[in-house]
């Protein structure tokens, strides 16, 4: 266990140098903690924690704290993935219930209030608020409100009129006299019980956001944006900065003092394939392949592929790149028995071709391991070519000196295929894990500085074979970078040069994302959006618009519409497709425009009273359907006749932001419940001049000069 | 005389039937009415320092609140109404001080020298192609984006954010065209828009006095009822009842502000002479609803059994407002019987009911508990345009405690008829 190891080039670590032992950490440790934890090495007795250690495995017992990092790393990518990202633990406001009007003094205008039912969440509430607003339960009025306030679209709370004049436990005194007389006089004669509420009945929901907001201590999405490929492809593709390129150079910095680090450190994908190992991997031996042959440089080519298609302005890299192979799988697998086994089900949308490719694929990336373990890390990954690449400029590195004895346990124990034969380093692949040190005998395994040359191992003893191109030599590097070549080219072409067709439906696309052609370019197909969606109303798309748009959030309003108080889609993506807005904004933002069928909408059509949509949108506080009589009946003088006709919707296509919800609840009742319509007969439709798309800027000013004009 | 729809055209209100009284029930209870109009029925006691307390019993407490007698209109005690300013007695107008018609016209005239602070800058939005000529008949196919009247019809009335639009749009016709049969309609149509939609009765009634109306002309009945109505609002029962029985051909909205206005037998005479006429069903409910709410029950019962047999004969059964008429009928029926039902003799519990209102069942949920209402809330319903008694109806059932001599808010008829007869199908479960 060698804490100063991990920091190599800050510390000067020779030979003749010795080592003090115990080092500061463990003698601490010996003082405050009982003796039994640790080794009597003058009797040579192992104490409790390295039996333990020793017990979990050799690798746990060579680099523990390594370990330890990994799992912990683990943990805190699947507590972002399955809790921050989990939007259903938010809840909305609720009002403070059941206060009795006890005495009302009518002169000064105070009501005295007695709490009934929960008054401990009542005084909490009441705590903080200086106004409040009043509903009283035996009429449903609410009281508070400022009379004639002119359209609530500035964004500002309004103040409630009601005052708090004084508190104390379960009762409440109010001041009403900033109300209208007759509100005083209705008050007055009010048996109650009333609501409380600290927000006008105006006021925007913002329960989704505030969620989000208050589990995002970390980014929900910190490990995709270290995932350096990810921002790099991104910004390549899309030829501007993207924000996660800042997070992509931090970890290559940290990965200049411990090469490779990410990779054995961090890399969740890369702790999971270990599990599998362990689990799985270890107990079936009969695929497994030698240490040599064609694909040990994989991930070089896959990553020149990668980035020539990105060059080509095609985004290939979120298929491949390690952080969201290891989110979609999780996403496609897990997530959904999270949801229905939370809230039922019937919660879970269905499958399309997409979702079974991402299904297979996930599995076949932990099912290499059966070839050898952390096949993948080893091979394929190309996240860790780029660190890889990025180890030409490595601090530190792994050395051996002069007293190795040639007893091949670093080179069994090794994770990463990463000691040559003669016990030296494999640069590109070393990830400075120190299992090797935890297992040498004679600690001659040094994790120092790269220009430390003291007394260092002959070097190709025993010979090893390998050239200074690395195992497989100029032929295999000539023959997979020019199919690398070949195939990034020919993606780029295949893919990026064509439009798509102008007959295909255009994809209804997130609140807030890029222009198309640009979101193509930046959506890494990670998944987040989806995970962080309340009731899946984003679904990954499938092979309906080819390769282009396999996986790309997709709004299903079919099955649900866009919650007006969430935000959280642009807020997790890690690449800024989806800008990430506050609520402020993103309730402003048209996603696609709503389009009724006048020829199926049942009163329109004339086939009976429905104002479901209507209903939706009133109640979502956009307002952006109204009633229109239809059908009206004249009489022989043209005279309308009362009663006749029906009220149908009436769409003001400057308030629609196409967030879905009618659609969501014409198809659930009267498609899929009643069975009366085979489509619901209001769509959102995306395209031009239904949405906005923008790469910068402010989509409430926008929403505003439209209202204005 | 007979021929009630055709006056429609002129007026546009939302409906024949949204005529209706506030207020004006019999309180037989002690109690007091603020001068805002609200009410509040329970023990009264005259305080010193010109004050005055009630104790209201509800859900099993007594609430004491006590009033400056400055802020209250009048007071009942032991069964007799005092004018709380004066002290005086007030006899056989059920509690309301009526106002003299100069008082009545001093009201009018205050309200509709200044118009409402909204209307103040407010930009009316309509369609570009409106025809500011308005022409009368409208003529060619059913057009709202050409024809105002068609507009309102179409546009404004359903949807309660444009009601203002629609004010506002009135004074942009008077502007724009200076034909005095225009300005007529229009000032016209804005006394039926303040009556009907806004519920200003003031403002209602002067610009259908602005507009030349005439109580005593065949034309416009259906503006002279609104004018009534005003009048009866603001507190004039007798000016109203005038206005009501000069008129030369009345409109069976006029059952309606008969029966609110205490007349129950003439307001059922005038139904019976209707329902000679073809339009029975609808006749027949009204004087059915006059009885009702005048307590008197089995007569209202017999009313409500022929306005059904009257919307199941008529030639246009198949009509959607004559099957509303033969679904409300039925609805009527079935709780006119038991609505002498008190929360005394039922059963602890929450009871959920409905009955049709305008487009669909309105559901309402009744708690009861200890021998009273604890809440009587609706809980679903799909009323667009009649808000006000959705909060309004289930608040006066509670402090009434008894669906029973319960008047429909103003304006909104169908959907308060709803709410009544669900809470009292609701009721009924509990005395199983």
């Amino acid at each position: 266990m060698r804490l100063d190891w991990f920091l190599p080039t800050l510390r000067s670590d020779r030979p003749g140098n010795r080592r003090r032992y115990p080092g500061r950490i463990r003698a601490f440790g010996i003082r405050v903690l009982p003796r039994f934890l640790f080794s009597d090495h003058h009797r040579m007795r192992r104490g409790l924690a390295r039996r333990v250690l020793v017990r979990m495995g050799p690798v746990w017992a060579a680099a523990p704290v390594r370990r330890l990092i990994q799992s912990s790393c683990l943990v805190i990518f699947l507590y972002l993935f399955f809790w921050v990202c989990w939007p259903y633990s938010a809840e909305p406001v609720a009002p403070s219930t059941g206060w009795n009007p006890a005495e009302f003094d009518y002169e000064r205008a105070t009501v005295s209030l007695s709490a009934g039912i929960d008054s401990a969440s009542a005084t909490e509430m009441i705590d903080g608020a200086s106004a409040l607003f009043v509903t009283d339960q035996s009429n449903l009025q609410t009281y508070g409100v400022a009379e004639d306030r002119s359209r609530p679209d500035d964004g500002a709370e309004p103040e409630s009129l009601i005052r708090v004049a004084a508190t104390s436990p379960g009762r409440l005194t109010l001041d009403l006299s900033a109300l209208p007389a007759d509100q005083i006089d209705e008050l007055s004669v009010s048996t109650g019980p009333w609501d409380l509420s600290s927000t006008g009945p105006d006021h925007w929901p913002g329960h989704y956001s505030t969620n989000l907001q208050q589990k995002e201590q970390l980014d929900a999405e910190f490990f995709l944006i270290i995932d350096p490929l990810v921002s790099l492809s991104t910004a390549v593709a899309s030829r501007s900065w993207v924000w996660s390129l800042a997070a992509a150079g931090g970890i290559l910095a940290v990965c200049l003092v411990i090469p490779r680090g990410f990779c054995g450190y961090i890399c969740p994908l890369g702790t999971t394939i270990d599990l599998f190992d362990w689990a799985v991997g270890r107990h079936v031996r009969r695929f497994r392949v030698a240490g040599e042959g064609w694909w040990v440089h994989i991930r070089f080519y896959l990553l020149l592929g990668v980035m020539i298609a990105a060059g080509g302005g095609v985004l290939l890299s979120g298929y491949v790149s390690a952080i969201p192979v290891i989110t979609r799988g999780l996403l496609f697998t897990l997530a959904p028995l999270q949801n229905g086994a939370a809230n039922g089900w019937h919660q879970i949308p269905g499958w399309n071709s997409g979702h079974l490719v991402s299904v297979l694929l996930f599995p076949g990336v932990l099912g290499l391991g059966l070839l050898r373990p952390r096949f993948w890390c080893k091979y394929v990954c190309p996240s860790g070519a780029v660190f890889s690449v990025a180890n030409l400029f490595r601090l530190s590195e792994r050395k051996v000196d002069s007293s190795c004895i040639h007893c091949n346990k670093c080179v069994e124990i090794c994770p990463f295929d990463a000691i040559k034969p003669d016990f030296t380093t494999r640069t590109s692949d070393c990830t400075l894990c120190q299992s090797c040190g935890g297992v040498c005998p004679t600690h001659s395994i040094h994790f120092t500085g790269r220009l430390d040359f003291v007394e260092l191992k002959t070097p190709n003893d025993p010979p090893t074979l390998e050239t200074a191109l690395g195992r497989r030599g100029f032929l295999s590097a000539a023959v997979g970078t020019g199919s690398s070549l070949a195939g990034g080219v020919f993606t780029a072409l295949a893919i990026g040069g064509g439009e798509t067709a102008g007959t295909q439906t255009i994809p209804v696309r997130p609140p807030g994302s890029v222009p198309e052609s640009s979101f193509l370019q930046m959506c890494i197909r990670c998944g987040e959006c989806f995970k962080a969606c309340p009731s899946d109303v984003l679904q990954p798309m499938g092979f309906e618009q080819g390769l282009n748009s396999l996986w790309t959030p997709e709004v299903v309003a079919d099955w649900a519409g866009c919650a007006s108080s969430c935000n959280a889609c642009g807020q997790v993506c890690p690449t800024g497709a989806i800008s990430a807005l506050p609520l402020e904004e993103k309730r402003y933002v048209r996603m696609g425009l709503a389009v009724i069928n006048s020829e199926t909408c049942l009163p329109l059509a004339g086939r009976g009273a429905c104002q479901l949509c209507v209903d939706e949108c009133t109640a979502a506080g956009y307002n952006a359907l109204e009633f229109i009589q239809t059908g009206t009946q004249v009489d022989e003088q043209g005279n309308p006749v009362a009663g006749s006709g029906f009220l149908a919707p009436y769409l003001l296509p400057d308030l629609c932001v196409g967030c879905g919800l009618c659609q969501t609840r014409c198809y659930g009742i009267n498609v899929a419940d009643r069975g009366v319509l085979k489509q619901s007969s209001i769509v959102i439709e995306a395209g031009e001049g239904r949405e906005d798309r923008l790469l910068a800027g402010s989509w409430r000013e926008l929403a505003q000069q439209r209202m204005a004009r | 005389m007979h021929n009630v729809v055709s006056v429609l055209q002129r007026v546009l209100v939302l409906s024949v039937f949204l005529h209706g009284a506030f207020g004006m029930s019999v309180f037989a209870d002690d109690g007091i009415v603020l001068s805002s109009g609200v009410t509040l029925s329970g023990k009264v006691r005259l305080l010193p320092d010109q004050k005055i307390s009630v104790d209201v019993q509800s859900g099993g407490r007594t609430l004491s609140r006590s009033y400056p007698l400055s802020r209250v209109r009048t007071y009942t005690l032991n069964g007799r109404t005092f004018d709380a300013a004066t002290g005086k007695a007030i006899e056989g107008t059920g509690g309301i001080q009526e106002k003299s018609a100069a008082e009545l016209q001093a009201i009018i005239d205050r309200a509709g020298s200044e118009p409402p602070e909204w209307l103040e800058g407010l930009q009316p939005r309509f369609p570009d192609g409106l025809d500011f000529s308005w022409p009368q008949p409208p003529g060619g196919p059913w057009d709202s984006s050409r024809n105002i009247g068609q507009y309102v019809w179409d546009r404004v009335n359903p949807n309660p954010s444009r009601w203002r639009d629609g004010v506002a749009l009135m004074h942009e016709v008077m502007r724009k065209n200076p034909n005095p049969e225009i300005q007529q309609r229009a000032m016209r149509t804005l006394g039926g828009m303040y009556h009907n939609l806004h519920q200003d009765y003031a403002r209602a009634a002067w610009w259908f006095l602005k507009s030349g109306l005439d109580p005593r002309g065949r034309e416009f009945p259906q503006a002279v009822v609104g004018l009534a109505d005003c009048y009866l609002q603001l507190g004039g029962r007798t000016v109203a009842l005038e206005i009501v029985r000069n008129m030369p051909a009345r409109p069976y909205s006029a059952i309606k502000l008969l029966g609110d206005a205490g007349e129950t037998d003439e307001a059922v005479q005038l139904g019976e002479q209707f329902a000679k006429t073809g339009q029975a069903s609808t006749s027949l409910l009204y004087a059915g609803d006059a009885c009702r709410v005048a307590g008197r029950l089995q007569q209202a019962e017999g009313l409500y059994r022929r306005a059904r047999q009257a919307a199941l004969d008529a030639a246009d059964a198949d009509k959607p407002h004559r099957q509303r008429d033969r679904r409300r009928a039925e609805a009527s029926i079935s709780v006119v019987q038991h609505l002498q039902l008190s929360p005394e003799q039922l059963a602890d519990g929450t009871y959920r009911a409905s009955s049709p209102g305008y487009e669909a069942d309105v559901e309402v949920e009744v708690v009861l508990q200890g021998g009273s209402m604890k809440s009587v809330r609706v809980t679903d319903h799909r009323e667009k345009q009649f808000y006000s008694s959705i909060a309004e109806t289930p608040a006066r059932i509670l402090r009434k405690q008894s669906v029973n001599g319960i008047d429909a808010t103003t304006g909104a008829t169908i959907t308060s008829e709803a709410i009544i007869n669900a809470t009292a199908k609701a009721m009924l479960q509990g005395s199983k």
